[in-house]
């Protein structure tokens, strides 16, 4: 009994004290104005950014550049990572130091643990473009768990667009410099398909090739950020109003709740970022193995 | 949203790019990463790896050829140590031969030396009896005249005998030195 009891005073009374005590002093004082939850309320509206600098080009907003935090955030992204494996590099021996076994541990996993395990022989003329969009996609996921930035990049979809058309213009350029102009016949004729099926096969291995591919590639990366941060905000903003801005005890206490789910979430989120940066890469990997393959 | 898609009617909302620069700034910073990883990144890592596999292969190389020499050596050694054995059985070999030899040649020069001084003892013994036997035959010649003239002296009347006789013991005095041979 007086182990349960310490246990108790332990994890139970100490715990709700101090969360009392931070509740009483965040909730709103009585009679104050409280902000309504409709002007905080996570949105796609999150996703919009002002512009630090803006130029126009004509009438039509779509051709409108604007630079905000998530183009900054990006080109910031590719300049740090550019710049780091650069000078890394230039350091490499061929007896490692200690720093070089984690940067040979991050190059390797997807030299040999992609791009060689899928690609086979002839894998090292896509190595660099592999691991650069590796780490150009995580720098950019892990930036929406970044504290000073909090935005993960491609949940933008014109950032991610226009990632997915280099992604699609390589593997469609590999096919082409592998088999010439025949990589589309090859590309989309399957073999070992009875003749009398091709008229429906060759459209859908059309679609498949060149609408497809790139679409999901797009969706899933920007689906999954976007959602992820949205989750992230919903937890987070959300859990912050009911503690702030709520005169209800109860709904201070679920504040609280919400708020350490928020960041259980953004935890989970840092390990999707990087599941999502390893598929994209492997998926793209994949897609040039078979515009460089033979046997289709 | 944009003019372009008035005609739709349809609202993307977030799947709708805010503006066209997004996807050219997209293509321009994978394109960028692209080409500096391709440029300046991964050739610095590809010839770290084929540094590091030529000195492992070189290694592994290094210890293969020792380890032939090794054998070779060893073979090298063996054959040495089995032609030395060989050798020392040709020379004794060729010792006894030669030792066989020298005694035989020896024995041979002995065998010729000693016939050579037998031969030299005999002819000089012949030469001392011959000439002894020439000494003593004038000697006796002398002896036997004047026996012999003693005797006519004495008796000269029986001169027929007296010469038979003389021819008889000169005669045998011839026979006898043939008779010792």
């Amino acid at each position: 009994m007086k182990g349960l009891f310490a246990g108790l005073a332990k994890f139970v009374v100490a715990p709700a004290a101090v969360i009392t005590l931070l509740i009483v002093w965040l909730r709103p004082a009585p009679g104050q104005e409280t902000v309504p939850f409709e002007e905080v309320e996570p949105g796609v509206h999150d996703f919009d950014f002002p512009a630090i600098w803006e130029f126009s080009f004509g009438d039509s907003e779509f051709f409108h550049l604007t630079i905000n935090k998530p183009m900054v955030q990006l080109i910031v992204a590719a300049v740090a990572i550019l710049v780091f494996f650069i000078i890394a590099s230039k350091k490499l021996r061929v007896v490692p130091k200690k720093w070089q076994f984690g940067l040979e541990y991050a190059y390797d996993f997807i030299r040999s643990g992609v791009a060689r395990d899928i690609l086979g022989h002839g894998y090292e003329k896509h190595v660099p473009f592999l691991v650069g969009i590796f780490f150009l996609v995580l720098v950019n996921n892990w930036f929406g768990e970044f504290f000073l930035l909090m935005f993960p990049t491609w949940s933008t979809i014109g950032f991610t667009m226009g990632l997915v058309a280099v992604v699609f213009f390589y593997y469609v350029a590999a096919g082409v410099s592998e088999h010439g102009l025949k990589y589309f016949a090859v590309q989309v004729v399957p073999s070992g398909v009875p003749l009398w099926l091709y008229p429906l096969i060759i459209p859908l291995e059309i679609l498949s090739s060149f609408v497809t591919r790139p679409l999901t590639l797009t969706i899933r990366l920007f689906g999954n950020m976007f959602a992820g941060h949205l989750a992230v905000l919903v937890f987070v903003v959300g859990g912050g109003w009911l503690i702030t801005e709520s005169s209800s005890w109860l709904y201070n206490y679920a504040g609280f709740g919400a708020f350490a789910l928020g960041l259980l979430v953004i935890a989970i989120e840092l390990f999707l970022g990087f599941m999502q940066a390893y598929l994209f890469t492997m998926l793209t990997t994949t897609y040039i193995a078979g515009a460089v393959s033979h046997g289709h | 949203m944009s003019v372009w898609l008035y005609p739709l009617e349809v609202n993307f909302g977030p799947l709708m790019p805010h503006n066209v620069w997004e996807i050219i700034i997209g293509v321009i910073v994978a394109a960028g990463v692209w080409f500096a990883f391709a440029k300046f990144i991964s050739p610095n890592f590809e010839k770290m790896y084929q540094e590091r596999a030529a000195q492992i292969e070189g290694g592994i190389e290094l210890a293969e050829k020792a380890q032939g020499e090794v054998e070779a050596l060893r073979t090298q050694y063996k054959e040495q140590l089995a032609s030395a054995g060989g050798e020392a059985n040709a020379i004794r070999d060729a010792a006894r031969i030669d030792a066989a030899a020298i005694v035989e040649n020896a024995r041979r020069q002995a065998d010729a030396e000693a016939a050579r001084i037998v031969e030299q003892a005999r002819t000089q013994i012949e030469a001392e009896r011959a000439a002894t036997s020439a000494e003593l035959r004038g000697e006796v010649g002398s002896l036997a005249t004047q026996l012999a003239s003693k005797i006519v002296g004495e008796a000269l009347e029986d001169d027929a005998r007296a010469r038979r006789t003389v021819d008889q013991f000169l005669g045998q005095l011839a026979n006898e030195p043939q008779k010792g041979e």
